[in-house]
């Protein structure tokens, strides 16, 4: 299980910041959201912002080891 | 078992809207290749009807387009209505490839399917995102933005019609998402091209193939 700390939030929120705002993500059932709404998840600890803090360490992982 | 394939493609909110529109242009290749198909399109994606065409018709591919609850246990067509439902009509996929561009699908209903004897089950074990603008909700065949996430999700069924085993078409639609997360390293719009490529990845890990990976269309 991924241990979420602070630094790591702070991390994937400012990779989300850079996200353009004139895009939303949609996830099916769970809704769309903004960059806002996104960073707020991941502020919050719900499980959707635990999901997309997972996916951005094993996202960085993949990248330092060229996809 | 005749060469025929189903697809359910609600429309009644714009996020499924969205795979509505993707889904043309597996109709417009199926078409052109002669493939025969039973689209069950906006409020024909009933319960009724594809429980009917099921024990009918017995396709050798179905293609689910919609919402997939979280629990994992449906996928859901017009109007949110339970399709396709872990102990109640999962027997009805027996001997039938699927593809489930749906939410979540593969953890619970994809595992029950194959048990019931489902031939293959490409699904995703997580929520299929994409990304898209926030103007074009209205409009999502226009949506720029969307595209490598329908061309990531299309290429799935594509391969299937195009005579690739099941596990080809999962492999494929992973290289290709690959690839585009590498095209997308070389984009001028850096932050639209870093969002589109973390969702990427994202879309390629969650998604999974269960059941025989020789079956073919």
């Amino acid at each position: 299980m991924l241990q979420i700390n602070e630094e790591l939030k702070k991390l994937v929120i400012k990779r989300l910041e850079v996200m353009p705002s004139n895009i939303k993500v949609s996830m099916g059932t769970l809704g769309t959201f903004s960059k806002e709404d996104l960073i707020k998840n991941v502020e919050d600890d719900t499980n959707l912002g635990k999901f997309v803090v997972k996916m951005q360490i094993e996202y960085l992982k993949s990248m330092s080891k060229g996809l | 078992m005749s060469k025929l394939f189903l697809i359910t493609r609600p429309h009644h909110e714009y996020r499924v809207a969205y795979l509505h529109a993707w889904s043309k242009e597996i109709l417009d290749i199926a078409q052109e290749k002669c493939i025969k198909f039973t689209d069950f399109d906006k409020n024909k994606a009933t319960k009724e009807r594809v429980e009917n065409y099921l024990r009918k018709m017995k396709p050798t591919l179905v293609i689910f387009n919609g919402h997939g609850l979280e629990n994992a246990t449906a996928i859901l067509g017009h109007n949110d209505e339970p399709l396709i439902e872990v102990g109640k009509n999962t027997d009805l996929l027996k001997g039938t490839i699927v593809y489930a561009r749906a939410c979540y699908s593969s953890n619970v209903l994809g595992k029950d399917v194959i048990e019931k004897g489902g031939n293959s089950y490409i699904g995703y074990n997580g929520a299929f995102s994409w990304l898209h603008s926030a103007d074009r909700e209205c409009n999502p065949a226009k949506d720029k933005i969307a595209e490598p996430f329908k061309q990531i999700s299309n290429e799935i069924p594509i391969s299937i019609l195009n005579g690739h085993t099941s596990i080809e078409a999962h492999e494929r639609a992973k290289k290709l998402c690959s690839k585009l997360i590498q095209e997308y390293s070389s984009s001028e719009n850096d932050e639209l091209a870093s969002a589109t490529r973390f969702w990427l990845f994202v879309d390629m890990n969650i998604q999974e193939h269960l059941g025989n990976p020789e079956s073919r269309f």
